[in-house]
């Protein structure tokens, strides 16, 4: 019986990040740190750079670019598909960074959230004096944090809109090519756009 | 020796018309002066009134006002307040709707359409603001739009015409026609008062039953045909040989022609007044030319001009008269379209007309 202990906390280390924090708490945690940035008197391409990094530890690139290029992952060679994703990981950040610039003191609201098999759905809204922007993350745990695997903006998937826009250039454009273009807007890392 | 003679009897004449040696001098510096201002320390873009309609009040529309503001005059209005400064003061050359949910579609990822409201009769003002157009494109497609999606797509629609495109001949050929009209005005005008007094003609002219106004008026109203009619061919000129468009109303360029001459007719009277040899007709004639023009818009777009100069250009004829047949040859407008220019240019004529009545007598010394 005196192991019993050690057997339900090896049992429970996959959900301990929602002990740890849950996901609607660790989004809000995330987003407020993001206003801070946001709100700050540093100069474009410091707030730029600042959110890309702590962007960079909550969206999870990676599942987002193989999401984004769907049917196309195969076709990308292992080379290919390595250097793909890290230049995903550039444009996401990007343009998702960018977006969130565009409001000069965005304030958030946290909706709820609702656990779903493999995860949560964070819903948030960025609130203006006029409007209201309803901004959705799906969360999966990820050692004692939380990643998110989709944004959703009024509706539309990022990942979606992207993996559009891909298919599209992929349909006129090779995979060399494709990374070729990448590479020439998101192959700097400085955080200029 | 006798040409050293003659010589110094002539520099002795002209050292005694100091108004004459210091007109050599002070007005070509002036000219310079305000050419140079107006060519160099001009605002660029940033004095070009650029009216924008935020109906969408989100984020994305703030981004894009500050980013015009980098280079233009911006100014938040209503879409009546918008299309008054458009289309009928014509103080700006385009106007920028940007729609309700402008803000949610962009960061949605959804394309939407901007108005751009144009003036293309302020063709060059259009171009620069197109220029920043541009710039601001590539700014947001950097911010939210990857692999350049047309997330923002800017439809033109012309508000003060059906003729969406113009050259610099436009700009040119009724500029420079204005310029030498008023060169011509002034010189014939000046010289033919001071030359009737070295004929003597004027002394008999003065003892005539005339009233001043009539002696003077029956002279200006021969330049006034004169000057009109030099004015129209010079435009017929580029009509025929450069394809200048000249508008649907032959009764308003008429009326413009001649309103026009008229207002620099009563100018060039006053100026006249004020010359008091032949010798300074030259470079006054030549300052005040000069000057007007320059300043008036007929060289260069105002919005080349700082802004003191600006305000300055506002008042000058020649504003006015280059604004009338633009108005006319660009925007189309008819007899009733030009109605307040024409007023404003007569009533310059006719007041500079009694001015130059005041100052000048006739048969005696010329100025006051």
């Amino acid at each position: 019986m005196r192991s019993l202990p050690i057997i339900l906390v090896v049992w429970l280390l996959p959900v301990a990040p929602a002990k740890a924090a849950n996901p609607l708490d660790y989004t809000r945690t995330i987003l407020e740190q993001a206003r801070t940035i946001v709100a700050g008197n540093q100069t474009h391409n410091e707030k730029l750079a600042a959110l890309s990094s702590l962007f960079g530890k909550f969206l999870d690139a990676d599942a987002m670019g193989r999401e984004a290029l769907g049917q196309h992952w195969s076709s990308f060679t292992p080379a290919q598909q390595q250097e793909f994703l890290a230049l995903f990981r550039e444009l996401l950040q990007r343009t998702y960074v960018q977006k969130l610039l565009l409001f000069e003191h965005p304030d958030f609201v946290y909706a709820g959230q609702q656990f779903v098999r493999n995860g949560a759905i964070v819903d948030t809204k960025i609130v203006t004096p006029r409007d209201q922007f309803d901004i959705r993350y799906r969360l999966i745990p990820a050692g004692g944090n939380w990643l998110a695997t989709a944004i959703t903006v009024e509706d539309v998937s990022l990942t979606a809109n992207l993996g559009s826009q891909l298919n599209d250039l992929l349909a006129r454009m090779t995979v060399d090519d494709l990374l070729t273009l990448m590479r020439r807007k998101y192959g700097n890392t400085s955080g200029e756009a | 020796m006798k040409t050293l003679a003659v010589m110094l009897k002539d520099l002795r004449l002209i050292v005694r018309d100091r108004s004459g040696l210091i007109a050599l001098l002070v007005v070509p510096i002036v000219v310079i002066i305000v050419v140079a201002s107006a060519t160099q320390s001009g605002d660029g873009s940033k004095s070009i009134v650029f009216p924008i309609v935020n109906e969408d009040q989100g984020p994305v529309a703030t981004a894009v006002i500050r980013a015009f503001r980098e280079h233009l005059d911006v100014r938040e209005v209503s879409h009546a307040a918008a299309h008054h400064l458009v289309a009928e003061v014509n103080d700006a050359p385009a106007a920028l709707i940007l729609p309700p949910e402008l803000s949610k579609r962009y960061l949605a990822q959804k394309p939407s359409t901007v108005e751009l409201l144009t003036d293309p009769a302020q063709w060059q003002e259009l171009e620069a603001i197109k220029v920043v157009m541009l710039l601001a494109d590539r700014e947001t497609a950097s911010l939210g739009d990857p692999f350049s999606q047309e997330l923002l797509t800017v439809r033109e629609r012309s508000i003060t015409g059906d003729n969406l495109s113009f050259s610099s001949l436009e700009q040119n050929i009724p500029g420079f026609s204005l310029m030498f009209v008023l060169l011509t005005l002034i010189f014939s005008v000046s010289l033919a008062l001071r030359e009737e007094e070295v004929w003597t003609t004027s002394g008999r002219l003065s003892i005539a039953p005339l009233t001043p106004a009539s002696l003077l008026g029956g002279k200006l109203l021969a330049r006034l045909i004169v000057g009109t009619a030099q004015l129209l061919l010079l435009l017929l000129f580029g009509h025929f040989v450069y394809g200048l468009r000249l508008g649907q109303s032959p009764v308003a360029m008429i009326a413009v022609a001649i309103a026009a001459v008229a207002s620099m007719t009563g100018f060039a009277a006053v100026v006249a007044a004020f010359v008091r040899t032949r010798e300074q007709a030259v470079p006054v004639g030549l300052a005040v030319a000069f000057v007007l023009a320059s300043l008036g818009g007929l060289f260069w777009p105002l919005y080349d001009l700082p802004r003191s100069m600006q305000a300055i250009a506002r008042v000058l004829m020649t504003t006015w008269s280059i604004s009338a047949i633009q108005d006319v040859m660009l925007r189309g407008r008819s007899l009733t379209g030009v109605s307040t220019e024409l007023v404003v240019l007569v009533s310059y004529g006719l007041i500079s007309f009694l001015i130059a009545l005041r100052l000048f007598r006739y048969g005696g010394e010329a100025g006051s």
